[in-house]
Parts: structure tokens; C-alpha cells; sequence
């Protein structure tokens, strides 16, 4: 008994001592999840669910010689991913879809140094995940408006490059 | 008029030298007229004496803390009218902070120079504690880069951003300079200043090669509507005119265990900070990992502020 109680307590220590890191969430951010609301059944129901929005709007460039959907989505199963492998991953696991070619990438995000992590330098953080910034189908980040730039001591006159 | 000018002058020498003048009236006189001179002071406002006698924050007990810190709320509370929190944490054992920044990734969007501002109560005459460099690919020249592009579409072709703040270096010029102590290394190793105890002769400013220490020429105009109210003594409480300012890597969050908010600001995920002596922080992690280099290395500042490409 004592030793059961001495295990707990250290059991208990250690989950208060690791830091917890929480991944960002794909699924809440997707704006029609779950994609089979609209997809359905492909094999038997196809005429029930016409695609009124196909995806129009979508923009590719990531890999040239990536041709087909299905390199990543799952074929059958529209709310879900599919590794290389054959693995079918949820949404919100986006990133190891990605790390299958961007081994070097997968090791700066698992060691903290690539991506964005906000909370706590010493304790809990929240984790942006690959496709928090970089959108899946045209993965170059975004171009971005400045803020404003500072105000010049001498006026606008000399905002000019080069001194003198 | 000359004539009787001229008399009493005379009078007054005739006075002086047949009297001989005893040491203890000479005594007697000075005190009376010192006192006379500083109880005016004292009766136009009892704030404003209580803080020319202030110590020195490293002198200072825990009760008269807290009497500062009252002073500081009741001044800012009769200035704006808004109830403020002043904190004092103090540093962290084991923990020496390290700051570093991929400028691959940097995308010049001065986010984080706006949130620094924000959370530092920084007056508009001074703007913020970071700088954003558009540099030309190919230099690393800081004179070769403009603080004033505009931005509609960053990151341009044929640019890189280098944002440059202060680098709360380990061999720091600018605490060397202080003619009064008023800024200081402390154990975390962050650059700090007393700006109650700062006399404004710039010394540092002109001492610091990264132009990371500003001046308040002015009162400080502060939007009273964004006023940060979570404010520490050492750190972001609004400065009087006359005293010099500076980035303390947001010393009153991260004492508490937070980021910066330059770091939380930034879309990029450029910036990292963190705990050196921790082997497994973020920050050991790009040391094991990266190239990482500081700015004018040649000075010898030992800059604890790192840069890397990846």
C-alpha cells in the first residue's frame, strides 16, 4: 500500500512538471467540416449529393507533379487523410502528412525551433501546426500588409536612401 | 545713485572687516538659510519630495517599495485616471534569457513593433523599442537599410528584414557609462533602468552601438485608452520626461513565465526566447542546430540577442 501511494506521488509530480504542449486544432478551422456533409457516399449516392460548390476557388501550387487529390486525401472516406503509407489520419494530424517530405522541417517543428508557439517559455504552450500558416494548397506564406513605418525626424522629404 | 551705491558698499566692507567673522555664526547663518531655501519644497507638493529623497531601487526595503509603488499609482491615478497595478518580479533563479531571430523566416510586417509599443506604454515621440531594417540581399551592412519603407506587399523581392532591439549584452557599454548606476545587468541578464534615479545625460545612448536606448525629450503623450495597466517598476510604467528608456524583454511577462509580446505578435513564428541554461528550451535547441550570429561581434558586447538563416 505504501508503495502504491509513493508511485502515485510520483506519478503525479511528474505530469505536474511536464510541460504540456497543445497542437492547434485543423478541424475547427476548416470552414465545411465535415467534407461528407457535401460529399456523401461516392459509390452509391452520387446523384443525392450534387456538388453545388465544387472547389472552384481552389488554388494549386505546391508540387508540380502532384495531379491527383488523393495523394493526400482518402478516397473513400472524404473526412480523412491518407498517409503514403496507407494510414488513414484525421484532420487535425495534418502534419505528419506534410513531414513525409519535409523531414528537415519535421525536425525543427518537433524541437520548437520552426513555427510559431505562444503561452509559456517555461511551461504549457499552444503549438501552431503546419497549415495554421502555410495554406496545404499553395503553401507559400502569405504576403502581408506592413504597419506603419516610423515617423522620419526630418519629414518625408528625406525618405530617400543614402545619407546626406 | 552712484554715490549712494557707493556708500553702502562701503559700509558693508567697513562691516565685514572690523567684525571678524566666528566660525559658528558663519554655521548659524548657512543652516538658516538652507532651511529656508528647501522648506518651499517641501509645501508645493509632498509627492514630488518624497521623490527627490527616493533611494536607489537596489537600496530600497520591502516596506519602502511599497511606498513607492503607492506614490507611482496615486501619480498615474491623479494623471489619467486609471487604476493601475504596479509589480516588481524579481528574477527567476537558474534562468538567463536568450533571445534569437530567423530572419529567413522575418517578413518585415513590423507586427511586433506595434505590439511592443502597445505593451510598453511607448509615448508616438518615441515609437517603439524595435527597429525593422529593409536590407538589400547580399549585406549585411545595417547602413545599407532603410527604417522607413512602406509596406503594402511584404516581404519585396530582393530584400530581407533585420529587426534590431536592444541586445542585453553580457559586456554591456552602456551600464559601463552611467555616471549614477542608474541601469544595471541584472542576475537574469537583462538590461535594466531606474528611471526614477536616471539623471537624463545620455550617456548610454551614446554608448550603445545597437541605438536600442531612447530618450523622452518630452512628457510622454500617452493614449490613455491603451494604457497597459499591468505596468512594473522596472520595466513598462510610464516614464517621466527627461529619463531614458529601453526593451527589458517584456520584464513583466517574462518573469512570469510568458513570452514577450513581440514574440507572441509576430505571424511568422521568427522569433524565439527562452531559458539558455535549460538544455532542452527552444533556445539551445537553434544553438545545437543553426549557425546563429550577433551583430557587431568585432565590439566585443557579448550580445545575448542571436540571428540565424535556415
Amino acid at each position: 500500500m505504501k508503495y502504491i501511494s509513493l508511485f502515485f506521488v510520483m506519478l503525479c509530480s511528474y505530469t505536474l512538471v511536464q510541460a504540456t504542449v497543445v497542437l492547434e486544432e485543423r478541424k475547427m478551422k476548416l470552414k465545411e467540416f465535415p467534407c461528407s456533409s457535401c460529399h456523401g457516399d461516392f459509390v452509391n449516392e452520387k446523384a443525392k449529393f450534387p456538388l453545388s460548390k465544387p472547389h472552384d476557388s481552389l488554388k494549386f501550387k505546391h508540387m508540380d507533379s502532384i495531379k491527383n487529390c488523393y495523394t493526400c486525401h482518402d478516397k473513400d472516406d472524404r473526412d480523412f487523410l491518407k498517409l503514403h503509407a496507407g494510414e488513414k489520419i484525421s484532420f487535425d494530424e495534418s502534419y505528419k502528412l506534410c513531414f513525409q517530405c519535409h523531414g528537415e522541417k519535421k525536425r525543427d517543428w518537433q524541437a520548437g525551433i520552426h513555427g510559431k508557439q505562444i503561452g509559456s517559455w517555461n511551461g504549457d504552450k499552444y503549438k501552431f501546426v503546419c497549415t495554421s500558416c502555410h495554406e496545404a494548397h499553395h503553401p507559400k506564406f502569405r504576403m502581408m500588409k506592413a504597419d506603419p513605418a516610423p515617423k522620419h525626424p526630418r519629414g518625408k522629404q528625406s525618405q530617400a536612401q543614402g545619407g546626406h | 545713485m552712484s554715490k549712494k551705491l557707493d556708500n553702502k558698499l562701503q559700509n558693508l566692507m567697513e562691516n565685514s572687516l572690523g567684525k571678524k567673522v566666528k566660525r559658528r555664526g558663519f554655521l548659524k547663518t548657512l543652516v538658516t538659510d538652507s532651511a529656508a531655501t528647501v522648506v518651499p519644497v517641501k509645501t508645493a507638493s509632498a509627492f514630488s519630495f518624497e521623490k527627490f529623497f527616493q533611494k536607489h531601487y537596489k537600496e530600497l526595503s520591502a516596506e519602502q517599495k511599497k511606498k513607492v509603488f503607492a506614490r507611482i499609482t496615486k501619480e498615474q491615478k491623479d494623471k489619467f485616471g486609471v487604476d493601475i497595478k504596479i509589480l516588481d518580479p524579481n528574477p527567476l533563479d537558474g534562468v538567463k534569457y536568450a533571445y534569437a531571430l530567423n530572419l529567413s523566416t522575418c517578413n518585415g510586417s513590423r507586427k511586433c513593433v506595434t505590439a511592443c509599443a502597445e505593451e510598453n506604454n511607448i509615448p508616438a515621440e518615441i515609437g517603439s523599442y524595435i527597429k525593422v531594417l529593409e536590407m538589400p540581399i547580399g549585406t549585411m551592412n545595417p547602413e545599407k537599410g532603410t527604417l522607413f519603407y512602406e509596406g503594402k506587399q511584404v516581404p519585396k523581392d530582393g530584400k530581407y528584414y533585420l529587426p534590431v532591439q536592444c541586445n542585453h549584452c553580457d559586456n554591456s557599454p552602456c551600464t559601463k557609462v552611467c555616471p549614477v548606476e542608474a541601469t544595471w545587468k541584472e542576475k537574469d541578464g537583462i538590461v535594466v533602468v531606474d528611471y526614477d534615479w536616471c539623471i537624463g545625460c545620455r550617456y548610454c545612448q551614446a554608448a550603445c552601438p545597437y541605438e536600442a536606448r531612447h530618450f523622452n525629450f518630452k512628457e510622454p503623450t500617452i493614449d490613455v485608452s491603451k494604457l497597459n495597466t499591468q505596468q512594473s517598476y522596472l520595466s513598462n510604467r510610464v516614464r517621466p520626461k527627461g529619463v531614458m528608456e529601453k526593451c527589458t524583454f517584456c520584464l513583466q511577462r517574462s518573469r512570469n513565465g510568458q513570452y514577450p509580446a513581440c514574440l507572441e505578435a509576430c505571424p511568422t513564428g521568427a522569433r524565439k526566447f527562452g531559458n539558455i541554461l535549460d538544455p532542452k528550451s527552444e533556445i539551445n535547441q537553434i544553438f545545437k542546430k543553426k549557425r546563429v550570429f550577433v551583430l557587431k561581434e568585432e565590439l566585443n558586447t557579448m550580445p545575448q540577442f542571436f540571428y540565424y538563416f535556415d
